[in-house]
């Protein structure tokens, strides 16, 4: 009879085939979408977790403005759009508390061939690299021996490079704006992806920008890295700057704070979804089940009247659930692994903030959990059938079957 | 002298408040072919499955090559070793092949040879069908496989209720030559169960006996 536990439930498959194709076709798709919104759970929360590493810096100090743009830019790689006040700087560099600043000027110019089209052109110190864990995909970086002035070129992120179709050597013409002629630059180097808004970047040495746009000694902003031992030191140091009249203060743990706000409903009703979409397949797939019980119910009684053991048909009509739902959910979760991109980009069209990267993450710990919940749910449609053979006397069924 | 294969001794059966079987006694010895006839609803089936250990008589002893079978509990393990089923509609697993239907019995029951298998469908006239689904078989062609399977177990005794009640005259003949030439070749004692007047006419019946409002007569 165990050469039959498998042989069986197969030959009814195949006997069935428009039955068999609907349920696993259903817990094909029940998988896809639990899995991705699952996946999209973890995805998410590592790409703005990832987004929030690669700042590079504790706090963002820039001109008082609205703090929720501000971290929005923040996050982006850039700073807010008003200058700020003279000598933040040379202050914050005098602290014993801060072990790095890294000053920041952002500059939009009008595109000349598109006037709605705004190119942003973002003057950096030469230890952004550094701090914000970046490398070049190509060419090379700013020197950091006063690079703050040096080195006349631009570099570009990955993205911003295959926009404008541009490799390390080449020539870059930067619009000169307010009727100027355009200043004729190259790319030093081209960075690897980041999956963050660094990839769109135009990078210049913070001078150049400075004196390109005729912009001396103003900032947008100024990135501050703080001594991680000093932990106290430091939340004093953003309380004062915090007081100042015409300084805003953001630190990485409010932004973190302002995205797990964001996140934390989110995830309760992708959960509730990814529950209901759960439970709606299991209903389909009892239904399916005990469509199939009641068809098989006059044989299984006609087997059991001539001696073969309850538990030899039980395990026939187990290995039928399990084999049906081990197949959708194994098609479920390759369609979900192989559609991840697609779909991330579908969902990020209805979240708050986008972070760089990949949405959808189908973690092996995701696929194994879903095929635990896949095996708990074949296991329960086959106590359908499991439970109406127990209840079956030996008698009924044998006629008019 | 040996004990009768099959033997009842005053059994009564009710469903509820409705007496089906009164005082039944019947003794059945190895090898004989027996017709049980009345008409519907006057406890054949009730005799068949009592006989077939399927169900508990309310009184009375069901005892089987001497052996007492009633309060013994659950009797599948017997059935499946010494007794065989043809059903009215067959019951056949559609899925599976005629010669799966067969083997499945006998794995399930452990021990008869394969070969045994092919030797109780050989004389069908199955050979081309053997090994296609059963729901692509003609009705005669599963009733032909459903008496060869209740003999794919080597019963002793095997039981057919109503074989031929929804086949006309020609196949139910047919149906009958088919059944007693597989009990002719294993041996097996034959009790079928029908209202069809006609069948008693057959030469191959050792005894008809007649159940009407829940009583027995031979004759």
């Amino acid at each position: 009879m165990k050469k039959y536990a498998l042989i069986w439930p197969l030959a009814n498959i195949r006997a069935n085939p428009w039955i068999s194709f609907s349920s696993v076709l259903g817990v094909a798709a029940a998988t896809f979408v639990v899995t991705t919104l699952l996946g999209f759970l973890s995805g998410y929360e590592s790409a703005v977790r990832r987004d929030v590493d690669r700042m590079g810096y504790d706090l963002l100090i820039t001109a008082k403005g609205c703090p929720y743009e501000a971290a929005t830019l923040m996050l982006r790689g850039g700073v807010g759009l008003r200058y700020m006040p003279d000598g933040v700087v040379e202050r914050l560099r005098a602290d014993p508390t801060v072990v790095a600043t890294h000053p920041t000027l952002i500059h939009p110019v009008r595109e000349p061939s598109n006037p709605e089209g705004m190119a942003i052109y973002k003057g950096v110190s030469p230890g952004l690299f550094k701090a914000l864990r970046l490398s070049m995909e190509e060419g090379e970086w700013f020197p950091e021996d006063g690079g703050e002035a040096a080195a006349e070129g631009v570099i570009l992120g990955y993205e911003a490079a295959e926009f404008e179709s541009r490799h390390a050597g080449d020539a870059f013409l930067i619009p000169g704006g307010s009727g100027r002629e355009p200043i004729k630059t190259r790319v030093l180097g081209v960075l690897k992806r980041t999956g963050t808004q660094m990839d769109g970047a135009t990078l210049l040495p913070l001078a150049q920008v400075q004196t390109l746009f005729r912009l001396e000694g103003k900032l947008t902003g100024v990135g501050v890295q703080t001594d991680p031992e000093r932990a106290a030191d430091a939340e004093a140091l953003r309380e004062r700057y915090h007081a100042e009249a015409e300084l805003q203060v953001v630190s990485l743990s409010q932004v973190e704070a302002a995205l797990r706000r964001a996140m934390v409903g989110m995830k309760d009703v992708v959960a509730l979804l990814a529950l209901v979409l759960a439970l709606l397949a299991g209903a389909v797939l009892v239904n399916t089940s005990l469509l199939r019980v009641i068809a098989d119910h006059s044989r299984f009684t006609a087997l059991h009247a001539i001696g073969l053991p309850r538990t030899s048909l039980m395990t026939a009509a187990a290995v039928e659930s399990l084999l049906l739902v081990g197949g959708g959910t194994v098609i479920g979760l390759l369609i979900a692994s192989i559609a991840g991109g697609p779909s991330g980009a579908l969902l990020a069209d209805y979240l708050p903030y986008i972070p760089g990267g990949t949405l959808v993450e189908i973690r092996p710990e995701v696929a194994g959990m879903v095929l635990l919940g896949a095996l708990v749910l074949s296991l329960i449609t086959s106590l359908v059938p499991v439970l109406r053979l127990r209840s079956l006397g030996d008698l009924s069924g044998l006629r008019g079957g | 002298m040996s004990a009768p294969l099959l033997e009842l001794k005053g059994v009564a059966h009710s469903f509820g408040s409705h007496q089906v079987l009164l005082e039944v006694s019947l003794s059945i010895a190895e090898g004989e072919h027996i017709l049980i006839q009345g008409p519907s609803g006057s406890g054949k089936t009730t005799l068949l499955n009592i006989a077939g250990a399927l169900l508990e008589p309310s009184n009375g002893q069901v005892l089987f090559s001497g052996e007492l079978l009633t309060g013994r509990g659950d009797l599948a393990a017997h059935r499946l070793h010494h007794v065989g089923f043809v059903f009215q509609d067959f019951h056949l697993l559609e899925s599976l092949s005629p010669r799966q239907n067969l083997d499945i019995v006998r794995c399930a029951r452990g021990g008869t040879p394969a070969h045994t298998l092919d030797a109780l469908l050989a004389p069908l006239g199955l050979e081309d069908r053997l090994d296609i689904p059963v729901r692509r078989l003609s009705r005669g062609e599963r009733q032909r496989v459903a008496l060869a399977r209740a003999f794919a177990n080597g019963p002793r005794l095997v039981l057919a209720d109503e074989p031929t009640a929804s086949l006309d005259p020609r196949h139910a003949s047919a149906t009958l030559d088919h059944l007693f030439a597989l009990s002719e070749a294993t041996g097996a004692t034959v009790v079928m169960a029908s209202h069809d007047g006609k069948l008693a006419d057959r030469a191959n019946w050792a005894r008809r006996v007649h159940v009407e409002a829940g009583r027995l007569s031979e004759g």
